[in-house]
């Protein structure tokens, strides 16, 4: 696979920006950029909007969906049979991993189906599934890392593996467990009615509604292009330390996209949502929204001009713009960066980065979110994080090794694509916390200045804190009042200081719902993100008129 | 699971099909080694190895139509797959554009060796790999300035790979090749307290053909030094210089609108503008999938098409567009050799084709990362 041969292609450069292939693109190991966050979208030449506010927290109920189990020697595990495999086989897969020493091992099984439904040219007419099976296998010797996966699960090929993994060591085996005991997990998903039980025809109204409906709205659209997905993730993860953990991973995405055209111009826009949870996440509400902002987020550009560059204040408005936040921020946070010595806040924890009511926080137990984890892909319970507390930077996101490194317990941010990788920092749900100011007191405070609704393409260097985002829809600020709406702007400036420069923060946080992968080394995993209202006095705008 | 049982699951994977209920099925099935070693600071960081097999169907069900994949290969839960997969055709509204390629599309292949494979492949030993990567780390901390150096990971990666393609309508096509790469990358201190990063990598289909290891250290760390003092410019209006390492970037932006499947959705701002000049006329750009030893290069495409030189624009002229099988009926244009990826078909194969820049004659290999979805 040419680009993940090939990782440094591209690497200095951590790119985002709106990837316009198919839906199937994130199921699938395919990964353009080393992070990149991506808004998996389904149709060429189109870029992802994010959504303008959320609603998944209302419906989200955190209502149980996993079995628990009796901390006990006699693991239980509901998955054996799933994967075709019994302890056994899991006792010689540690032992054979820790055959030539290593500190740790751990196996991940994983079986995974997804199913996606598409509508073009108003029908339904496509649909794509996909099955993965594999067990990933992981040997840590302190900071070394030896891995291997298969997708056959008889015991000679997963055996075989170990031993593969277990060359990362050269030193003599280690004691494995002779037990296996399974761990309890809370439930932060909120699947009520499971994707397994819904046939493709309960599925399809829904495509027809919005398709229908957005031709109704306006005789400006040309084009809609709409897909459904759903996922269902099997985990059965076992360590060198006796643990199974059993984890049941459902998702769901709705993309929308639409091509308007008036007096020969054409504008395209679009919307997405996206939760963990079953059949019961679209309600004709959510069903409504995408629909109406999928529309006025493309007919808006009709009216949007591209306002002139320079120096100005930037607002960014509560939701969609958190990810600013993801990329410019979170990502020199992820502990990777800081073993490696080149993030940026390698030296900063405990220190002042922000004004004191900023506050950043990773989460990974939002009911329902796209970012949240039950269990991390290496065994940890999924947590919340606070990365900046009252503008001191508190923890960066560990995995199991950073967090070795140095000294601290895992945060629950170890996570994977697949079994096919190894798990490494990742950010979950990230948002930052209401702040002391309102939202139209922000606006009111800037004289001439953008306020940035949602953003497309972009990139950022971790190492430097560099970036620069394109702004998709937006509006211009005069005298303290939202004016013009704007389109095609770039707003260009440096995270650590945009972030030690934000001067209010309103007390609307809106956790955005927009279906987000977020790339990294070459594998992509869901993520949240969120944000109140921002104020940045000054950051660089690239538009007309430089 | 040898070559020849991926190739056999793919015949009995058609047979399978069109027992179930499909009147056309398109299997591709892929076999793939693969193995990475990073070095980071002296030290191995991380070893990854995979042999991985998948088989992805497109199956074209009473004028509907599903595409599906997977890598669960046990028998019996083939046989479910490929039912399932049937129901879920059954179920959609029918596609009077469906249907595998007209067979004479298939015909015409180049007689021509891509030389895809290197036959030494098995012979690269773990030992080798942990060599190169070191060396690139010490040629990176070997230049001028290295005591700005933070951090240097350096990778040595390749990969061997066996791919199956059988439709029911006669196409029968295989694919070996192989792929090896070397990457480094340096983080170094800026005084202001940034910690700019660079890299440099180089990619052969032989082992032999990669260039010296520590020409690709040296490189990431000259690049990452250089950018020690960089600063924001102002805004203004000026000329612009490309590097040719920004280059399938760029394209990415150029090259996707040319599809039929954007041209069809309204998508594209070359529609209409076929033997139209759009660019400079220093501006030619071919397809080529027939370099020997390229990435690029196959001797049929993602539809089972002979894959065919294209001139896509000449001296500033748009020449031809991107055209599949099924955006092509669409809009009554005839379909030829196109390097996209079709969703599922190819998943496995990620294609790149070459493109030449005709005047200044260096290529690069473009890795198209943009999926159609059909």
């Amino acid at each position: 696979m040419p680009l993940r041969e090939a990782p440094f292609f591209q690497a200095a450069y951590f790119s985002f920006h709106l990837l316009v292939f198919g839906s199937a693109y994130y199921a699938w190991r395919v990964k353009e950029f080393f992070y990149l966050l991506v808004f998996v979208k389904l149709f060429p030449s189109a870029r992802i909007p994010l959504p303008f506010q959320s609603t998944w927290l209302q419906l989200a109920n955190g209502e149980r969906m996993n079995h628990d189990f009796e901390n006990g020697a006699n693991c239980q595990a509901n998955y054996f049979s799933r994967f075709g495999i019994d302890e056994r086989i899991i006792r010689e897969a540690i032992a054979a991993a820790l055959s030539q020493g290593g500190d740790w091992a751990d196996l991940y099984f994983q079986h995974s189906k997804n199913n996606y439904l598409a509508l073009e040219d108003g029908e339904v007419n496509r649909a794509y599934c996909q099955t993965a099976l594999g067990v990933g296998i992981r040997v840590l010797q302190g900071n070394q890392t030896g891995y291997a996966y298969t997708e056959d699960l008889r015991r000679g090929s997963i055996i075989n593996a170990a031993k593969t993994a277990a060359a990362i060591a050269n030193g003599p085996a280690r004691a494995t467990p002779t037990s296996y005991r399974t761990t309890p997990l809370a439930n932060h998903y909120s699947m009520r009615v499971p994707w397994e039980g819904i046939e493709p025809k309960e599925k399809l109204p829904i495509l027809y509604q919005i398709n229908t409906g957005a031709f109704q709205a306006d005789p400006r659209i040309e084009k809609v292009s709409i897909a459904l997905g759903d996922q269902i993730s099997f985990i059965l993860f076992a360590d060198s330390e006796g643990r199974i953990v059993e984890d049941t991973q459902p998702m769901t995405d709705l993309r929308v996209s639409c091509v308007a055209q008036h007096q020969g111009r054409r504008e395209s826009n679009g919307y997405s949502c996206s939760g963990r949870a079953g059949f019961e996440f679209y309600t004709p509400q959510r069903i409504e929204n995408v629909l109406k902002q999928a529309i006025s987020r493309t007919l808006i550009l009709f009216d949007s001009f591209t306002p002139p560059a320079g120096e100005m204040p930037v607002v960014l408005a509560a939701g969609s713009s958190g990810i600013l936040l993801h990329e410019a921020i979170g990502h020199g946070m992820e502990a990777d960066f800081a073993r490696k010595n080149i993030s940026i806040y390698a030296d900063k924890v405990g220190k002042t980065i922000a004004k004191p009511f900023v506050n950043v926080v990773d989460d990974g137990t939002l009911p329902g979110s796209r970012g949240s984890i039950n269990v991390d892909d290496e065994g940890v319970l999924g947590q919340k994080t606070m990365l900046v507390e009252n503008g001191v930077f508190t923890s960066f996101l560990h995995d199991r090794i950073s967090a070795k490194h140095f000294g601290v317990a895992p945060t629950g941010n170890g996570r994977r694509e697949n079994y096919a990788f190894a798990p490494i920092p990742r950010m979950r749900t990230t948002y930052l916390l209401p702040g002391p100011h309102a939202h139209e007191e922000i606006i009111a405070s800037v004289k001439k200045g953008i306020y940035c609704e949602n953003f497309t393409n972009g990139q950022v260097q971790i190492g430097a804190g560099d970036f620069t985002f394109y702004v998709k829809n937006g509006h211009l600020i005069e005298n303290g009042k939202l004016t013009r709406p704007i389109k095609d702007v770039n707003v260009i400036g440096n995270g650590p200081k945009v972030l030690e420069n934000v001067d209010m923060v309103a007390d609307n946080l809106v956790l955005d719902d927009f279906a987000g992968s977020c790339g990294k080394d070459g594998q992509m995993v869901p993520v949240s993100l969120g944000l109140p209202t921002v104020r940045v006095p000054s950051m660089t705008v690239g538009g007309k008129q430089a | 699971m040898t070559g020849e049982n991926m190739l056999e699951m793919a015949k009995q994977a058609v047979r399978l099909g069109q027992k179930k209920g499909a009147q056309e099925v398109a299997v591709n099935t892929r076999r793939t080694r693969e193995v990475s070693v990073s070095w980071r600071d002296g030290n191995l960081e991380k070893l990854h190895e995979a042999t991985t097999a998948a088989l992805s169907l497109q199956l074209y069900v009473d004028g509907r139509y599903s595409a599906v994949s997977t890598s669960d290969l046990r028998p019996e839960a083939l046989e479910k797959f490929i039912e399932n997969a049937i129901s879920l055709a059954r179920s959609l509204a029918p596609d009077p554009y469906r249907s595998l390629p007209d067979p004479q599309t298939y015909k015409g292949q180049a007689d021509i060796d891509l030389q895809l494979e290197d036959a030494s492949y098995d012979s690269l030993s773990a030992v080798q790999r942990r060599k190169i990567a070191q060396s690139m780390e010490e040629a990176a901390r070997a230049v001028d300035g290295a005591q700005a150096i933070l951090s240097v990971t350096t990778q040595v990666a390749d990969s061997q790979s066996q791919h199956f393609k059988v439709h029911s309508n006669g196409f029968e096509g295989t694919t070996r090749e192989t792929s090896f790469w070397l990457a480094a990358e340096a983080s170094v201190q800026d005084p202001d307290g940034r910690r700019p990063e660079d890299y440099d990598f180089a990619g052969s289909r032989f082992f032999k053909q990669l260039p010296d290891s520590s020409t690709i250290g040296r490189q990431a760390a000259q690049r990452a030094l250089q950018r020690i003092g960089a600063q924001k410019g102002s805004s203004a209006v000026v000329p612009v210089a490309i590097d040719y390492r920004a280059g399938g970037r760029i394209f990415s932006y150029l090259i996707g609108p040319l599809s039929a499947a954007s041209l069809q959705q309204k998508r594209s701002m070359f529609e209409g503008k076929l033997e139209t000049t759009i660019g400079s006329p220093l501006l030619s750009v071919h397809d080529d999938p027939l370099i020997p030893k390229a990435f690029g290069s196959y001797l049929f495409d993602g539809e089972g098409m002979a894959a065919k030189r294209l001139a896509i624009f000449e001296s500033g002229v748009l020449k031809n567009y991107y055209v599949d099988c099924y955006y092509g009926k669409k809009l009554k244009m005839t379909p030829h050799y196109w390097p996209f990826i079709e969703f599922n078909l190819e998943a496995w194969l990620p294609k790149s084709f070459q493109t030449l820049f005709a005047n200044e004659r260096r290529y690069f290999n473009y890795w198209f990362s943009w999926r159609k979805l059909q």
